[in-house]
């Protein structure tokens, strides 16, 4: 079943004020409206694992997060079985090849580099 | 008269028998003498009396006969005195020759015996062990040997079993080789055996057995070389390799952990400078979007992140430099009044943040040996950071003190402020690693690295202690 794109529930991991002000732009651009926002790595957790809220369509993650670092938060909602199919795009500065080898063998939908634009997002949603 | 004529007559007449029997007294007186000449000459008297004259008469034919035989026997005594001269001739030439035949053996001897000292010398100071063995019994061992094998007398050695000098893990192996050199004629082999010596402790040797003849009985001769030494050298070689080996792959290891942290390392750089760029670009992209639009209001909003951005991106590239620099830079130690310093920055801290009054407690007259300007740039960090991490915090309080621990004085700077959670304190200290994130206190993860790096310049130890909500504390030392 595929959410029109306006409909879309988004959850935005980013430590960044800037950067998420940036992201939300960006996505506003796109129509996503539905943003919630996780500013650490431990918070991008906890709101995946409970299941009092709703799952999102769609994980906007960024790397270089404080007290659990991106790909390890990846890693723990693969192994969820809640979120192991979860939607999700890294968004990041880093230009690490092993982040992105990292990543893309966890299985992620693009691996996106910093700062996000409407244009290189739609290809995705 | 007749009686006196008688009695003359006969006194004449006895005077005239007395005559021929004085003459024939002298002929005989040295009759052989002159019977052993050639021609005796011999004047046999005459006498008036007939008896006397056939007396005479038998005489001169004894004589005759008696002279003759003298004659042959002397004759046959000439014989044998020529004889005798010819042989003591012979016998003398024969024992010049014997002589000489006997001088001659004794030289030969002498080169003999010479010749056997020679070798007997050559052996008994050769460096090897030099072992005759007949029937697996010792028949011969040179000093070498006796000394290798720990014997002070030849007795302890000689006519005791070879075998006791074996291992008993070489023993079968030795007694076959040893059976094939003596029992068939085997060639000459070379074989490494560990020996036992008279104390029974173990050497190695290079043992060189040949077939060899002693006394007429099959013997076999081992010439062995102690490779103890060399074996050890070998141990020791083969020790170092492995030391070597480890060394190489503990010291390959190190530099794979360190190309890695530089790899990390540099990603990390690439990434503190593309997030404020990409900012950057973000912010522009909006703001000429808002002015292609006409929209006014967050014009001003967009342009402060752009300013704010610009002057993060200088910040990053300033500590990255500085942090970078302090390996290289030559320390130059001086006495620094760590006091002194520390109430100046903290003045300046106050100075920069007005909302909220910090309460400093800083202990007097801390006398440190350092480099003035790299203890500055440390006390700024660790300073800046207890203001950072307690602004936020109704009655911030910071304390800079010296404790003493172990014999050293430690150094510590401690807030009451946001603190942190002890299981990620090896993060700290890494550079770009971060216990908080922008939104509650902005850095670039780069403050404690440097402070780390000056410390560490200065061979002193830093370290931290905190929990969450109750403060952190850094302490130090200055080597």
């Amino acid at each position: 079943m595929k959410i029109p794109i306006e409909q879309m529930a988004v959850l935005l991991v980013e430590d960044n004020r800037d950067d998420e002000e940036l992201a939300l732009w960006s996505l506003r651009k796109t129509g996503i409206t539905a943003v919630t926002v996780a500013r650490d790595g431990s918070a991008a957790l906890t709101v995946l694992a409970d299941p009092d809220l709703s799952l999102p369509d769609l994980a906007l993650l960024d790397l270089r997060l404080p007290k659990v670092d991106g790909v390890e938060v990846l890693r723990q909602w693969r192994e969820a079985t809640r979120s192991k199919d979860l939607k999700v795009i890294v968004l990041t500065s880093s230009e690490d090849p092993r982040d992105k080898k990292a990543c893309e063998a966890m299985g992620i939908t693009a691996f996106l580099t910093k700062p996000l634009s409407e244009k290189n997002l739609l290809p995705y949603l | 008269v007749i009686l006196l004529g008688s009695l003359a007559l006969t006194e004449l007449l006895s005077r005239r028998a007395n005559i021929t029997l004085e003459q024939l007294l002298t002929i005989t007186k040295d009759l052989p003498a002159r019977m052993a000449s050639t021609t005796p000459n011999i004047g046999w008297p005459d006498s008036c009396i007939t008896e006397t004259n056939q007396l005479i008469a038998n005489f001169q034919v004894t004589t005759d006969s008696l002279a003759s035989q003298f004659r042959e026997i002397q004759q046959i005594n000439e014989q044998l005195e020529l004889r005798v001269l010819e042989r003591t001739a012979n016998l003398d030439v024969l024992n010049v020759k014997l002589l000489s035949e006997l001088a001659n053996s004794k030289l030969i001897e002498d080169e003999l015996r010479k010749s056997e000292e020679r070798f007997r010398k050559m052996i008994e100071s050769s460096p090897n062990l030099v072992m005759i063995h007949s029937a697996g019994i010792f028949t011969y061992l040179n000093s070498t040997a006796m000394a290798t094998f720990g014997a002070d007398s030849r007795d302890k050695l000689l006519n005791t079993p070879v075998m006791e000098r074996v291992h008993p893990d070489y023993r079968t192996l030795e007694q076959e080789r040893i059976k094939a050199i003596s029992e068939q004629g085997s060639q000459a082999s070379t074989t490494e055996l560990q020996l036992l010596r008279l104390d029974n402790s173990l050497f190695y040797a290079s043992v060189t057995a040949m077939p060899f003849e002693m006394d007429g009985n099959p013997a076999v001769l081992a010439i062995a070389v102690d490779t103890s030494a060399r074996k050890q050298v070998e141990k020791a070689l083969l020790e170092l390799n492995d030391t070597l080996e480890q060394q190489v792959a503990s010291r390959t290891k190190e530099l794979e952990d360190t190309n890695k942290d530089l790899a990390s390392f540099s990603y990390s750089i690439s990434h503190e400078l593309r997030a404020p760029i990409a900012r950057l670009e973000g912010f522009s992209r909006i703001l000429m979007e808002c002015v292609a639009n006409a929209e006014t209001d967050n014009l001003q909003h967009y342009a402060e992140r752009i300013g704010f951005s610009s002057r993060r991106l200088m910040a990053v590239v300033d500590s990255l430099l500085l942090m970078n620099r302090i390996p290289r830079l030559e320390l130059q130690r001086e006495s620094v009044d760590l006091s002194a310093m520390s109430r100046e920055i903290c003045l300046e801290l106050q100075e920069d943040c007005t909302r909220r009054h910090f309460q400093v407690d800083i202990t007097p007259n801390m006398m440190v040996q350092g480099d003035r300007t790299m203890v500055q740039v440390c006390m700024q960090n660790l300073l800046g950071n207890a203001f950072k991490y307690s602004m936020n915090i109704a009655n911030p309080a910071i304390i800079v003190g010296v404790t003493a621990q172990d014999n050293r004085l430690v150094y510590f700077v401690r807030d009451n402020g946001a603190g942190f959670n002890m299981a990620f304190v090896s993060k700290l200290f890494q550079p770009f690693s971060r216990l908080h994130n922008d939104h509650e206190f902005e850095g670039n993860g780069i403050g404690l690295a440097t402070a780390q790096k000056i410390i560490e310049k200065h061979g002193g130890q830093i370290w931290a202690d905190g929990s969450p909500g109750a403060g952190a504390t850094f302490f130090f030392t200055l080597g």
